[in-house]
């Protein structure tokens, strides 16, 4: 009896703040498929009185800023920059884990050491980097320059430690090359790890906001960089800002729903939000 | 029969080839994107089309690009031929050597007239007497006004002065009971609806802009000094505070935005903004409103905001091809004129001379409203370090709108604040 | 000692006098020397010369830019503590509401209860979305004048609205709540992945013993989770120093600098003043007081990376 009050208190608790959490969201659809006149009708309007789609077709077609090539430059460069990085950082990894050289704690605790580097002391070199090689407003801007960190290469070196030597040796033993054993046994034993690593930098690069806002622009900006150019824009405009807004949330969140499970790990093997 | 189509081919990759080297191609760098590109390219086309000479080549890009990469085109040696740049950095660049003198000389070959032009219009672009770009754009701050308010409170006619603009605003601003600010029992805190707002942010500097130049007084001196710091500023800034505290016609806390939303709600009988909120206004339903120019709020003179777009001819380097200076200048003569600038409004600019305002497309145009104030419109321009006079200033004015500082105290501190920055300006340009 | 190596090169396992690590290391090496320590060293120099694209000579100016922060009446010091002091006190209040709540929430959903998949998914959604799209939302829901936030407390609840985004102190609101609803999620999902790693007889012993949930939670939970904690803390120390869009994009960093953030204000000084020299010394002066908590990270990490070597 007492117990069961308390699941049901708990679970009105939960509600509670589940609605919370929407509401910002529900504002947002509510706000966007208003005709913009009634943004700010007063008494407000719970819910769109005279719906309309208008918000996202203008949008869509605005002359004022292309949603569709903002998302092709966020596809394009973070899968370029979440594959190259998963590339550099598990070639890179393999050594650090399984090869014994001279040098090597050497080098990992050199890469490692550069963790305590935050990024904002190296944003006006970087900056100034990218106009000398004249990649401003290119996509080598986005994917290179972040391509090689520390992260990476920890979270696959600790993964591949993990992985039992056993038959590795028994494959170097019938004489298999170093790239044999990295590609038939240390890659397949650890997709999972990989495809947490995938993940976590394709929505670091994807969410990336103020390294882009400085170097990418117009139709070369990136979805995030891309709103909120809009947000000046249409500052007063609200309800084709929320519209883009929308636009720009919707295919994320629904992503979000259909990896929930890879995602979570990755934010949770990250430690870093950016 | 094939050899003579492989001879007639060839005759004709020749010819073309012959007759591409006679023109003198150059490259035009604007950042009109969004709607104002259509009408651009479509001037530039017909430009090339209009000669034999001249083949204009344009690139678009938002307009902070330009700011970052201008300098270090120039630098290198690669910059365009021309380049529109705005009224808030044409004299930084102009400064930092970046951009070419317009000489008496080039102007007069090019038949470019200045006198054509509305004067502080082309001012904008000039830097210690010389002229460094031609107007091609301009926007200014209006007022907008809210027709049915203004009737309601009796007032027939947009105010022209001070005392008109207090006695309008006065009459506008009504609390839940009906009662005025100038009643005795009136209570600021149930306004219905407001006379007007005074906003924090770039656009207050910049509505405070155009107080302090109809006082007579600049944001710096002579020496490019920051010198906001005088009578006749303190009394502008003083009286836009006036109207929220002393006065109560104005909401405190006012943002831009809040300013917007309100003047659509019909709660705010005036509103200053650009020229460009005109097209948001016309889709509100239920809002009658119209557009003049900013009131004589100051003491001396008529002034407004303006910003406005300039077509310069950047630094380039050494053994540049004369005959291409001579075709950027003839194509900026050709853009700028009146017949390609009344086109050009189309887009949503302003007239950049009075022949183009007075044209009789305009007789039907709401817009118009705003043209007798035109020839008053004046830029935040000629000197180098806009950015940090702009942001010293801005800063002066919220502290003083929202009540932090007394205007003296602000404006004194903002002064000191820009002068700093001024200095390490100067140091960078040495 | 000889012939155990021999032994391991024939196992394939020593490279000792071999370039195949190397070459294995290169294609992230060359990225990582080029565009992270480069920059670094590189940064060090621009800090000391006075940088403009236009110049053909870049003056060297020495310790000039570091001495105007600690130069009082320039504006880089005015400002640059000011706004340093703005982002230390968003960590300060954003971070124990951060890791409690995250807590809180953990705590709730971990239980079993119907929903529970819903809820946690509903916890983490907002943590997908760019930081422009929150600041977007968060803005419009505190609009002075038609935003949610005030039409509930004109309307629904009948008292005066607030102007949050141009009254000191108010404006953090926004930015504050904006970054809980954001992030929460985030570090409630690494306590989610740290609870079921307590072992479940703790509890049975306790409830046996007659505690309640709360003398659970204080008494076990939190206790087991100290190392998860100390994570955490750090982790959202690090993100919160970092602020910059929702400062940006809420309010300006209005009203009067009230709410810029640090990092803002070197962007401010890089690219609105173009004093680029100025700002990468205020970025290496900002990099050294976060030292404090990047090394515990670095620490932690390489505590982790020795432990799974032994």
């Amino acid at each position: 009896m007492k117990k069961s009050a308390r699941q049901l208190l708990r679970f009105s608790v939960l509600i509670f703040f589940a609605l919370v959490f929407l509401l910002p969201i529900y504002w947002m659809l509510n706000t966007s498929f208003k005709p913009e006149s009634d943004t700010l009708a007063r008494p407000v309007q719970w819910w769109p009185y005279r719906p309309t789609l208008g918000n996202f077709l203008e949008v869509l077609t605005s002359p004022d800023g292309n949603l569709l090539r903002w998302l092709w430059n966020s596809v394009f460069t973070a899968t370029m920059y979440a594959g190259f990085h998963l590339l550099f950082c598990a070639l890179a990894a393999f050594p650090l884990a399984r090869m014994k050289f001279r040098g090597r704690e050497l080098w990992f605790w050199f890469i490692l050491s550069s963790m305590m580097i935050p990024g904002v002391v190296t944003l006006i070199p970087s900056y100034i980097l990218m106009i000398r090689l004249e990649w401003i407003d290119t996509y080598n801007a986005m994917i290179w320059p972040g391509v090689s960190d520390a992260f990476g290469v920890f979270l696959l070196r600790q993964f591949f430690l993990g992985i039992p030597r056993e038959l590795e040796e028994a494959a170097v033993m019938d004489g298999a090359s170093s790239l044999k054993v990295f590609l038939r046994i240390l890659v397949p034993m650890s997709v999972p790890a990989l495809v947490t690593l995938l993940v976590f930098s394709f929505m670091a690069c994807w969410n990336n906001y103020t390294w882009p806002l400085f170097v990418m622009h117009g139709d070369m900006q990136t979805l995030p960089v891309g709103i909120s150019s809009f947000s000046s824009r249409y500052n007063t405009d609200y309800g084709k800002l929320m519209a883009a807004t929308a636009l720009t949330a919707i295919p994320v969140i629904i992503a979000y729903v259909l990896a929930q499970r890879h995602l979570e790990r990755g934010m949770s093997l990250s430690g870093s939000k950016e | 029969m094939k050899r003579r189509t492989v001879f007639l081919a060839l005759l004709m990759l020749t010819a073309m080839a012959a007759f591409a080297a006679d023109k003198v191609e150059i490259t035009y760098l604007h950042g009109f994107t969004g709607p104002d590109r259509p009408f651009m390219e479509s001037l530039v086309e017909k430009f090339n089309s209009s000669q034999t000479g001249i083949v204009v080549k344009t690139q678009s890009q938002p307009w902070g690009t330009t700011w970052q990469q201008l300098a270090p085109l120039v630098a290198s040696g690669k910059a365009p031929d021309i380049v529109a740049i705005n009224e808030d950095q044409v004299t930084g660049f102009a400064a930092r050597g970046a951009l070419t003198e317009l000489t008496a000389a080039d102007l007069k070959n090019a038949n470019i007239a200045k006198a054509k032009f509305y004067g502080p219009l082309w001012a904008t672009a000039d830097y210690q007497g010389k002229s460094y770009g031609v107007p091609v754009h301009s926007v200014a701050l209006a007022m907008y006004y809210n027709k049915y308010l203004l009737q309601k409170a009796g007032i027939l006619n947009p105010p022209r002065t001070r005392e008109e603009f207090l006695k309008a605003a006065t009459a506008a601003t009504v609390d839940k009971n009906g009662k005025h600010p100038n009643d005795a029992t009136f209570d600021s805190t149930n306004v219905v609806t407001w006379g007007t707002g005074v906003v924090t942010g770039w656009m207050g500097g910049t509505i405070a802009y155009g107080v302090l130049r109809q006082n007579g007084a600049d944001l710096v001196d002579k020496n490019l000094n920051a010198a906001f710091g005088d009578a006749a500023s303190i009394e502008a800034v003083q009286f836009l505070v006036d109207l929220v505290y002393k006065y109560k016609v104005a909401s405190p806390n006012g943002t831009e935005e809040s300013e917007i939303a309100a003047f659509r709600q019909g709660k705010v009988a005036f509103n200053f903004n650009g020229v460009w909120m005109l097209e948001q206004y016309k889709a509100q339903d239920g809002l009658t409103f119209g557009i003049s120019p900013v009131p004589r709020l100051g003491a001396k003179m008529d002034a407004a905001w303006g910003g406005s777009s300039h077509l310069t001819l950047p630094k380039q380097k050494a053994g540049y091809d004369a005959a291409k200076r001579a075709a950027a200048l003839k194509f900026v003569a050709w853009l700028t004129q009146p017949e390609n600038n009344l086109y050009w409004t189309q887009a949503g600019g302003l007239p950049t001379q009075p022949a183009v305002a007075a044209d009789k497309s305009y007789e039907s145009n709401m817009v118009s409203g705003l043209f007798s104030g035109l020839p008053n419109v004046y830029a935040t321009s000629g000197y180098p370090w806009v950015g940090q006079v702009r942001g010293a200033w801005d800063a002066a004015i919220e502290a003083s709108v929202l009540g932090k500082k007394t205007v003296t105290q602000a404006l004194t501190d903002g002064v000191v604040e820009a002068n700093k920055q001024i200095d390490q300006a100067r140091k960078a340009l040495q | 000692m000889r012939r155990e190596q021999r032994v391991n090169r024939k196992a394939g396992v020593n490279f000792e006098r071999s370039w195949t690590p190397w070459l294995y290391l290169l294609p992230h090496a060359l990225f990582f020397l080029g565009f992270i320590i480069f920059p670094l060293f590189f940064g060090v120099y621009i800090s000391m010369v006075r940088w403009d694209p236009l110049r053909d000579t870049i003056p060297f100016v020495g310790a000039e830019h570091y001495w105007e922060l600690f130069s009082k009446g320039t504006p880089q010091n005015e400002f640059f503590w000011k706004t340093l002091a703005n982002t230390l006190g968003f960590v300060a209040v954003s971070v124990p509401l951060l890791v409690g709540s995250a807590l809180g929430l953990a705590n709730l959903v971990y239980k079993p209860i119907r929903g529970r998949n819903f809820f946690r998914a509903v916890f983490f959604l907002p943590g997908v979305l760019s930081v422009s799209v929150i600041s977007i939302l968060w803005r419009w829901m505190f609009a002075n004048q038609a935003g949610l936030i005030n039409v509930v407390l004109t309307e629904v609840l009948g008292g005066t609205a607030v102007a949050w985004l141009t009254t000191e102190g108010a404006a953090w609101v926004p930015i504050v709540l904006g970054t809980l609803w954001w992030s929460v999620g985030f570090n409630m999902t690494i306590y989610l992945a740290a609870i079921g790693n307590i072992s479940r007889s703790l509890y049975e012993a306790a409830e046996m013993d007659g505690a309640g949930s709360w003398a659970q939670f204080t008494k076990i939970t939190v206790p087991m989770l100290s190392q998860t904690t100390l994570f955490v803390t750090v982790t959202t120390v690090l993100g919160s120093f970092q602020l910059f869009g929702q400062s940006l994009l809420i309010t300006g960093g209005g009203p009067t600098r009230s709410t810029q953030s640090v990092i803002m204000y070197i962007t401010e000084e890089a690219f609105g003043n173009n004093q680029y020299s100025s700002a990468a010394a205020m970025a290496f002066v900002f990099g050294l007081i976060m030292l404090v908590f990047t090394a515990v990270q670095f620490w932690l990490n390489a505590r982790d990376a020795k432990r799974v070597r032994l």
